[in-house]
């Protein structure tokens, strides 16, 4: 019986995070801005403006002027902020994946653990993305700052991570072509 | 006799930018939407005639860009309450009437051109989302002015 309940729950959650998702997606299809972006060649988001996107201060601020119109334009404006970022963010983490993927089938000397570490982070990462679209989307953007500062310096520790991959990769070619 | 390298000219046409044109501009919200005004919606160059007479015209065009992405930037991080006071010393500056420029600023999006080029995403969606923010607010409390002095 027990197991049944669960296996209840289980599926209706999987349902909801599955039509939180395919909403994301409409939303960001309904916004052309959004999904027309070509991210390549641009800048990265400073972290003070992460904090500035998920941060309740400009919501205070709104919410003191007591117009139901102004906070519900604040939510819709704010909501869609933060699904740029999230967006911005994964495809960041994909492509660091892809360029390490592409580091790691010509290095000669691989370590599993390392591999594994790294492999983890990503999971993470990609994991967190998924949790913020869905919380952004049930709560609102204001509920996640905590996940998305979380998110901005792991991603910023995993980038790190991979020059110090590439470069020793480098080095590691560079003295075993000398030694020929 | 030493010749000033690039960075050092670059240096000298950003600061004169800085103390002839854009100290005389009210506001960073004025300064961006000036700076935005100085590149040429074809070719994306930035284009200054005083900064190109006194310095080469792609010293000056460097200058106007980095003049723009940090003026950009500076206003992009503000608080919604910064950018309203922002927005106000805009309209008052401006010689056409305060509703008028509200109505089209709505209705057309203007200060979507002012964002630099390559600009973060997600930076350029804040700067647009709290603009449309700061302007629903200056047009209420437009409407709330009217109805009292209405009353």
């Amino acid at each position: 019986m027990m197991a049944l309940s669960s296996l209840i729950v289980g599926v209706v959650l999987l349902l909801l995070l599955l039509a939180v998702a395919v909403k994301g997606s409409l939303a960001l299809r309904e916004t052309p801005e959004l999904a027309g972006s070509d991210e390549s060649g641009q800048e990265a988001c400073p972290p003070e403006f992460v904090s500035k996107i998920f941060s309740h201060d400009d919501w205070s601020y709104v919410r003191g002027m007591k117009s139901t119109g102004l906070e519900k334009l604040f939510r819709k404006e704010r909501k869609s902020v933060a699904l740029v970022w999230v967006r911005q963010t994964s495809s960041g983490i994909r492509r660091i994946m892809r360029e390490h993927a592409a580091a790691a089938r010509q290095s000669s000397n691989l370590e599993p653990p390392t591999e594994l570490k790294i492999f983890l982070q990503f999971a993470a990462l990609l994991m967190t993305c998924g949790a913020m679209r869905a919380g952004i989307h049930v709560a609102g953007p204001l509920w996640v700052g905590g996940l998305a500062r979380f998110a901005q310096n792991l991603v910023q520790q995993v980038a790190e991570a991979e020059r110090a991959f590439e470069l020793a990769t480098r080095e590691h070619e560079m003295d075993a072509m000398s030694s020929l | 006799m030493s010749v000033p390298n690039n960075a050092v000219i670059l240096q000298a046409a950003y600061e004169d930018l800085l103390r002839r044109s854009l100290s005389k501009v009210p506001g960073d919200l004025a300064r961006v939407i000036y700076l935005a005004s100085t590149r040429d919606y074809n070719t994306g160059t930035y284009h200054h005639e005083g900064l190109a007479a006194r310095f080469r015209s792609e010293v000056a065009a460097k200058a106007l860009e980095a003049a723009h992405r940090e003026i950009f930037y500076r206003i992009a991080a503000c608080s919604l309450e910064e950018l309203v006071h922002e927005l106000e010393i805009y309209l008052n500056s401006s010689r056409q009437a305060r509703e008028d420029v509200l109505h089209i600023w709505q209705k057309l999006e203007p200060y979507r051109l002012a964002l630099p080029m390559d600009v973060n995403v997600a930076v350029a969606r804040l700067f647009v989302s709290n603009l449309r923010l700061a302007l629903a607010i200056l047009q209420r409390q437009a409407r709330l002015q009217a109805g009292r002095s209405g009353a």
